[in-house]
């Protein structure tokens, strides 16, 4: 009967210590991680949709059109295809930004709305 | 590994019962990464109820909160009904905030449920996350050995707390199970301590440890029958409550740790556990050894159950990043262009390696780390220069894989490798100039594109190839523009070839050679590992891991045509199918299975030796003398030159055997051999005969390693290289001109022989045996004196064969048989042998021979000549008996079931079978 009891008091300290840990850990390794991730997403976003090769060949033409008009059409084009993945990037970087600006305020939001309801 | 054992307790941490003050319950610790690592104490019986019962309300918990997440999504779905049914949504898009107000304070329960729902969902992020951090904690980030790892007790002690890990921490849930099981059979025999032996036999329960097991083949039974064994000579009359660990014990935790964390686990398992035990000497190291496992075999093993992990990561990892690589010609910046012409003549790797049609490559990370450098340093050329089956196209398939997740350097990234077909090129060009032309616009379609590698695999087979006289052939074609660096090509070729055709040439100093060699024989087990999962999938079988060791080993020593790892490959795929037939679906192939695979396809016995096959080796004298009379000693020698063969203690770099058989013609020396031929390899007939009196000239060298214009085959090598295994008996060796003996040194000492085309022959599955009459009038004359057999042999060898051959030549021979001239009475053996081989003739005819003691003598009398042995008998045979006896089948004297009668004076008689 001892033995359990010791046991079960144990358990529930453990559990506890680990529910108490939970805000802590959100805004200190949590958010750490989530801010990190973040810069490695764009980091990594921003190279797989090659807009620093788009940069680079912005002057290049396009399927080894050398003439004068290929040379302007590629350029247009290229400029086209720039916008749309720089457009893509914003879009999928201020995606992630709003991911961690919840991660920062779902909490605490959510404490406030129960609270408020339960008042 | 160096342990660092306190000087206090010794290591146990405890002293009496209490902790020790001088390591605090520590012990022992040990280096890795820069931390210091220790073994907490093990879990008492209290704290393994409150782990277990802990992981069971965590559970619980998250089941409930994700449970509880779907009514919160079920409260959402409720709101939103609610918002659509009102006709809200304009509002909603006008005024948000004012409407969930609004919903907030209508709908307050369903809103409740929703915010705690979303708080559950968070609290489950945590613990997941929690879950994994921690177990990424208890790892160093380094593995590296750092500058300050002292392995004094003194300097350990100012060591501060952060840079010690316990690795008790970084166990995974099974391994902590096991270290509970272990307890228990620590407590079950009564032990103070848990020895490595407790924590081995709680492995045992473990899958993956099963699973390895079996891989090993070892038979469960046996494995438990030895573990009792040795638990029930470890058991102790005391009986404590407090169980530690053992020093031996520790030893091996701290050890799977460094091994876990070297191979960049997240938490120490069991298979690092079975690992690290067998690197330490004792009990299990013993129970393994005693079952024929080597540590490196265990290694192994735990390497093929992890491969089976890294090879659904990589495909997963694989497929991920394919989807940014464009799936046509074109590169991602749009500079490349169509090659519609190239398309047709060739094949892109990188689209079929994009498909998941190419296989990994495994191992070859140095030669494709090096194939690299040279890219990216010059951007020139390569060619990968390697015997058929080494893995020249699968490491041109590995690149493939690697340009497709664009793990490869910037001038590698966002190109293509186009693997040209030579079949193609060539196919149906009827005009002059026409493959010329073809090679021409395809390396101009390359040069524009610019973001083309082409491979080109046996690019020797291009050297040649011209359809206008007098012009350049394609290669030299190839060869200019390479020179101008302005095509990046990757190309495969032979040794032999390459230095044939494209070393020295135009062709070849376009090339940097990169040479890819035969992996060692570990390497080509972790290949073979990395191929089973797809075989064992194929045919619903499953290989033990001396069934690949086997296949190894058997395929490097006797399939010498072909190279590793493919011919091992080769081998395991026909075994599989084999087995797959015989014994059906989930059947283990077994080291034996590969074992007889390879006898039936050379007829060398090399499975394990069976009983009756042990007491046919002991017995091998009179099996022998069954078919050759006397010459006792020439028998006991080749008899035990088999026996060492087969029980495989001979040197595996030699032939088996080299014998050289003395003595006057007619005494038996060929039907020994013959003999030989059938006892070793199973048939008499696998036997190469060269008859050496036909290489008396110099210029014979040629006939026998062939010509070097790849005419004429050698008449050795060809027949060696064809059938490895098997007797060359070299007749009348003495009268071969000195060179061509010379030949033969090479051969008898190390086993191989290089030809005329340059291609090295095996003979180390070879019984070479030389006869020669040299010095026969001299053993004639001395058995005549009655001088002892040793005797002739050690005079012939110090005086009269150096007229013959040279000293190191006799040398290496394992054996020199002096043969002794036959007497009346041998010949009177023989007679009766040779009449029981016409008898077994007849047999097949349906008439029985029989002969009379009178008869026999007789004969023996007609055919016994000195000088000649026993060749004068089968020629009185002959004339006697067979003559004779083809008239009398011939008139019809003799039918079936008669039995005929050799009978005094020469005659035949005929008893005739009754009539039916």
């Amino acid at each position: 009967m001892l033995f359990s009891n010791v046991i079960i008091t144990s358990i529930a300290l453990n559990t506890a210590r680990r529910i108490i840990y939970f805000p802590l850990w959100w805004y200190s390794i949590g958010l750490k991680k989530r801010l990190s991730g973040l810069f490695h997403g764009i980091r990594t976003l921003f190279h797989n949709l090659g807009i620093i090769i788009m940069f680079k060949y912005l002057f290049k033409p396009m399927f080894g059109e050398r003439s004068h008009s290929g040379r302007i059409i590629s350029f247009f084009m290229r400029l086209l295809l720039l916008f749309w993945r720089l457009f893509l990037f914003l879009i999928l970087t201020g995606v992630r930004v709003v991911l961690v600006l919840l991660w920062i305020m779902l909490l605490p939001f959510a404490v406030w709305q129960i609270f408020s309801l339960l008042l | 590994m160096d342990f660092i054992i306190c000087p206090t307790c010794n290591g146990i941490g405890f002293i009496s019962g209490k902790r020790c003050r001088e390591c605090g319950d520590h012990g022992m610790y040990s280096w890795f990464g820069g931390y210091l690592l220790y073994v907490d104490r093990p879990r008492t019986r209290s704290e393994m109820a409150t782990y277990k019962g802990g992981r069971v309300v965590e559970v619980i918990l998250i089941i409930i909160l994700a449970l509880f997440g779907i009514v919160g999504l079920l409260s959402l779905l409720g709101i939103a009904g609610i918002v659509l049914g009102a006709g809200l949504i304009p509002l909603f898009i006008t005024n948000g905030f004012g409407l969930w107000n609004y919903i907030s304070v209508s709908q307050s329960t369903l809103v409740l449920f929703f915010w705690l729902s979303i708080i559950g969902d968070l609290y489950v992020i945590y613990a997941v996350e929690y879950k994994r951090d921690r177990q990424k904690k208890n790892w160093p980030k380094s593995t590296k050995k750092t500058a300050y790892e002292w392995n004094s007790w003194e300097k350990i002690r100012t060591v501060s707390k952060r840079t010690k890990i316990d690795i008790s921490d970084a166990f995974s849930r099974e391994t902590i199970n096991i270290i509970f099981e272990s307890q228990k059979f620590a407590q079950k025999v009564k032990s103070e301590y848990i020895e490595p032996i407790h924590i081995f036999a709680a492995l045992l329960e473990d899958s993956d440890i099963t699973l390895a097991i079996n891989r090993l083949g070892i038979d469960w039974k046996i494995l438990k029958n030895k573990i009792i064994r040795f638990l029930a000579q470890a058991s102790q009359p005391k009986t404590t409550r407090q169980i530690l660990y053992s020093l031996e014990a520790k030893k091996v935790l701290l050890r799977a740790y460094t091994l876990a964390g070297t191979k960049r686990r997240t938490a120490l398992s069991p298979l690092d556990l079975l690992e690290a035990i067998t690197t330490f000497e004792g009990p299990v190291k013993e129970i393994f050894y005693d079952l024929e496992i080597e540590p490196l075999q265990i290694e192994n093993v735990c390497l093929w159950i992890d491969v089976y992990d890294q090879l659904r990561q990589e495909r997963r990892h694989f497929a991920r990043q394919a989807r940014f690589k464009p799936k046509g010609p074109i590169n991602r910046t749009y500079t490349a262009i169509a090659t519609p012409y190239l398309d047709r003549h060739s094949h892109d790797m990188t689209q079929l390696a994009r498909g998941g049609y190419l296989g990994i490559c495994m191992d070859r990370e140095k030669e494709i780390d090096e194939i690299f450098r040279i890219i990216t340093g010059g951007s020139q050329s390569i060619i990968l220069v390697g015997q058929p089956g080494v893995g020249k196209t699968t490491i041109i398939n590995g690149i493939s894989r690697r340009m497709v997740t664009e793990d490869v350097p910037e001038v590698l990234q966002d190109k293509r490798l186009v693997s040209l077909s030579l079949s193609s090129l060539i196919a149906g060009a009827s005009r002059p100039g026409e493959v010329e032309q073809r090679l021409q616009v395809i390396l101009s379609e390359v040069i524009r594109s610019g973001n083309i590698i082409l491979v080109i695999k046996d690019i020797h087979n291009m050297v040649g190839i011209k359809t206008t006289e007098g012009e350049l052939d394609v290669s030299e074609i190839l060869a200019d523009i390479l020179k101008r660096h302005a095509v990046l090509v990757l190309a495969t070729s032979i040794p032999s070839e390459y230095r044939r055709l494209i070393e020295g040439k135009a062709l070849g100093e376009a090339f940097q050679r990169v040479g890819i060699e035969e992996p060692d024989k570990n390497t080509t087990i972790q290949i073979l590992e990395a191929h089973t999962p797809a075989l064992e999938g194929r045919n619903q079988v499953y290989f033990s891991y001396g069934a690949l060791d086997k296949a190894v080993e058997f395929s490097t020593r006797y399939l010498h045509e072909r190279f590793l790892p493919e011919k091992a490959i080769n081998l395991l795929k026909e075994v599989a199918a084999g087995v797959r037939s015989k014994k059906g679906k989930r059947a283990m192939v077994g080291a034996e299975d590969v074992a007889a695979l390879i006898s039936e396809k050379t007829g060398i016995p090399v499975t394990k030796i069976t009983e009756k096959e042990s007491q046919k080796l002991l017995n091998l004298e009179d099996q022998i003398h069954r078919r050759l009379v006397d010459q006792d000693e020439a028998v006991n020698m080749v008899s035990a030159a088999l026996r060492r063969a087969r029980t495989a203690l001979r040197s595996e770099k030699r032939p088996i055997v080299n014998l050289l058989f003395l003595g006057p013609t007619g005494v038996g020396k060929t039907e020994l051999a013959k003999t030989v031929a059938e006892v070793y390899f199973g048939d008499e007939n696998k036997m190469i005969r060269l008859d050496m009196s036909e290489y008396q000239e110099k210029a014979s060298v040629s006939r026998l390693i062939g010509t070097p214009d790849g005419e004429k085959g050698g008449q050795l090598t060809e027949a060696v290289r064809r059938a490895p295994s098997s007797l060359l008996l070299l007749d009348e060796i003495e009268k071969a001109h000195p060179d061509i003996l010379n030949i033969f040194l090479q051969v008898m000492d190390e086993g191989r022989l290089t030809d005329a085309l340059g291609r090295t022959i095996n003979f180390t599955n070879i019984i070479l045996i030389g006869t020669s009459n040299a010095g026969t009038a001299f053993i004639q004359s001395e058995i005549k004196k009655g001088t002892p057999v040793l005797q002739i042999q050690e005079a012939l060898i110090r005086e009269k064969l150096s007229a013959y051959f040279r000293p190191e030549y006799l040398n290496r021979f394992d054996g020199i048989v002096v043969f002794k001239p036959l007497s009346p009475e041998d010949i009177q053996k023989i007679t009766k042998l040779m009449l029981k081989k016409l008898s077994k003739q007849l047999e097949g005819k349906g008439i029985g021979l029989k002969a009379t003691d009178e008869a026999v003598n007789e004969l023996a009398k007609a055919g016994f000549d000195p000088l000649f042995g026993a060749r004068p008998l089968r020629r009185v045979i002959q004339n006697q008996v067979n003559n004779v006896l083809a008239k009398y089948l011939l008139t019809g004297k003799v039918a079936r079931r008669d039995v005929v009668i050799l009978e005094k004076g020469g005659t035949i008689r005929v008893e005739k079978a009754e009539q039916i």
